[in-house]
């Protein structure tokens, strides 16, 4: 009989593919192709150390927009380096709006950060900025401002190079700034501040107020209170910036909302590894493995051939060839694969099937040129 | 009978391609290309025949590349073993590839997989054995 290609039905996600040789028929296998694309890594989660369980997320997030796992601004920490962006921000971190409980009243926020930072808080609404703080400790300027409105501080800068403890306090009132625990700035900005429960935290190191682009800030340490701590309180955590667990433990004791340390590590499905499957519609007659197992987001095409196996890895896109002995196949026999550590979200698809084939109704032959005659008993 | 075939010049970093002609049957016994590595590819350029029915892919074969960039490069595809050979700028490639038999109208493509715009196909050559069917 005259080569086939037979496509076998895309599986759903998650699911193996498999085809069945039907009633009557003999089938020899020549090749079988099939695409496997793999699920992407799980979601990298923002964590919250306060015990209030307020996880958020980091989004807005472009191809090497942020790297994780720097050096933390304090001793045995890690934290979170923004890339060189141009406004808008470099990422967002999402917040569950559960993070302050207050509309319109006090707040506290703390963080660690070097070089130049623009922190912008929204609301439900991801367009409409409730307020800002936008701080280049290398040029020494600081501003508080909400949409066109706001106040610009010139400070002196603070040793360059080097984390600084950033805060600022709002009583209902009357802000006050601080770098490294002392207050740099003070003003009355009530009509700045109508300010509604926020949901995000936006951060990029550039600046509408101040131009440009900056590489390598490095942002840590993040901590939001819905209620004014006071100035002795922000001392004291600049005081015990000596070790991690120092520096946590102040910050702790004071009930923040919200607390993200900022060291998240992006995690990562188990790779996955193939194998096809060949049974007599009962037993396994054949496994056949792959060569190299699949990490997240690959598409990995896999060809599959009476000939040796070969692996050829193109990022993101391998060839493999597989080796598999010539196959004559009888009908109610099975080829399909076994997926170890498949993901809910991996998906087979393209999967193509090419042959011949005879019936085995009254027994027959399969005969070609360059062949040896296969007598087939019916 | 054997023969050789040699495919028409491609463009630019673009396929080669060979069609069984009419009322032939092929066993393909071995392909070779050579190919003009350009510099500033993406890492890991491969090789790779795609085998269609003229509608839908039936197998791939692909190879690896190796080697410096600018160069030149030979991919044997046979049935054999895979190895890969790179002396500074210049490649040998012999990939793995069975003696599939195609009957006309079956249509062998070779691409360069993340190819550099400089990339190209030298040549391309083809030994079967054949039939008239």
């Amino acid at each position: 009989m005259p080569l086939t290609t037979e496509l076998v039905t895309n599986p759903p996600p998650g699911s193996e593919w498999v085809y069945a040789v039907p009633g009557q028929y003999i089938e020899r296998i020549f090749g079988i192709l099939a695409t496997l694309n793999t699920a992407p890594p799980p979601p990298l989660i923002l964590a919250d150390a306060s015990g209030h369980a307020r996880n958020g997320t980091y989004a807005g997030v472009g191809p090497g927009a942020i790297t994780l796992g720097v050096p933390g601004m304090v001793t045995g920490d890690t934290a979170v380096s923004l890339a060189a962006q141009g406004y808008p921000p470099g990422f967002y971190v999402d917040v569950p709006n559960t993070a302050f409980t207050t509309s319109g009243g006090a707040f506290t926020v703390e963080y660690w950060v070097n070089g130049r930072v623009r922190a912008e808080f929204f609301g439900v609404s991801t367009t409409v900025q409730l307020m800002g703080c936008a701080i280049d400790l290398n040029l020494g300027r600081q501003q508080i401002f909400t949409g066109n409105a706001g106040d610009l501080t010139a400070f002196a800068p603070p040793a360059a190079g080097i984390p600084h403890m950033v805060a600022w306090r709002f009583d209902g009132t009357t802000y006050r700034f601080y770098i490294d625990g002392v207050q740099i700035s003070t003003g009355n900005v009530a009509s700045i501040f109508p300010w509604q429960v926020p949901t995000r935290y936006d951060f990029s190191n550039t600046s509408q107020q101040f131009g440009g682009g900056f590489a390598g800030t490095v942002l840590d340490e993040l901590a939001v209170w819905s209620r004014d701590i006071g100035a002795a309180r922000i001392a004291a955590h600049y005081a015990a910036r000596g070790t991690f667990a120092g520096y946590s433990a102040a910050v702790l004791a004071d009930a923040p909302d919200a607390y993200y340390h900022l060291d998240d590590v992006q995690g990562a499905n188990p790779t996955r590894t193939v194998a096809l499957v060949v049974t007599d519609g009962r037993d396994v007659i054949g496994t056949y493995p792959t060569l190299a197992a699949v990490p997240d987001s690959t598409v990995e095409q896999y060809t599959w051939l009476p000939t040796n196996s070969y692996n050829v890895p193109v990022p993101g896109a391998t060839v493999q060839t597989v080796a598999i002995p010539p196959l004559v196949l009888p009908s109610g026999y099975t080829i399909g694969t076994a997926t170890d550590q498949m993901n809910v979200g991996d998906q087979w698809s393209d999967i193509t099937l090419w042959y011949d084939y005879s019936y085995t109704s009254g027994g027959g032959a399969i005969a070609e040129p360059g062949y040896r005659n296969l007598l087939i008993l019916g | 009978m054997l023969k050789t075939v040699l495919a028409a010049p491609t463009v630019g970093n673009g396929p080669f391609t060979f069609v069984v002609p009419g009322q032939e049957t092929w066993t393909i016994l071995s392909l070779v290309a050579t190919v003009q590595r350009g510099a500033g590819g993406t890492p890991n350029r491969s090789y790779l025949l795609t085998f269609t029915d003229s509608a839908n892919a039936v197998a791939l074969a692909p190879a690896a590349d190796a080697g410096t960039e600018p160069g030149t490069g030979t991919i044997t595809w046979a049935n054999a073993p895979a190895a890969v050979l790179a002396a500074g700028s210049i490649v040998t490639v012999l990939a793995p590839l069975p003696l599939l038999v195609l009957p006309s109208g079956y249509q062998i493509v070779g691409t360069i997989e993340r190819a550099a715009v400089a990339d190209q196909w030298a040549t391309a050559l083809v030994w079967v054995e054949f039939t008239y069917s």
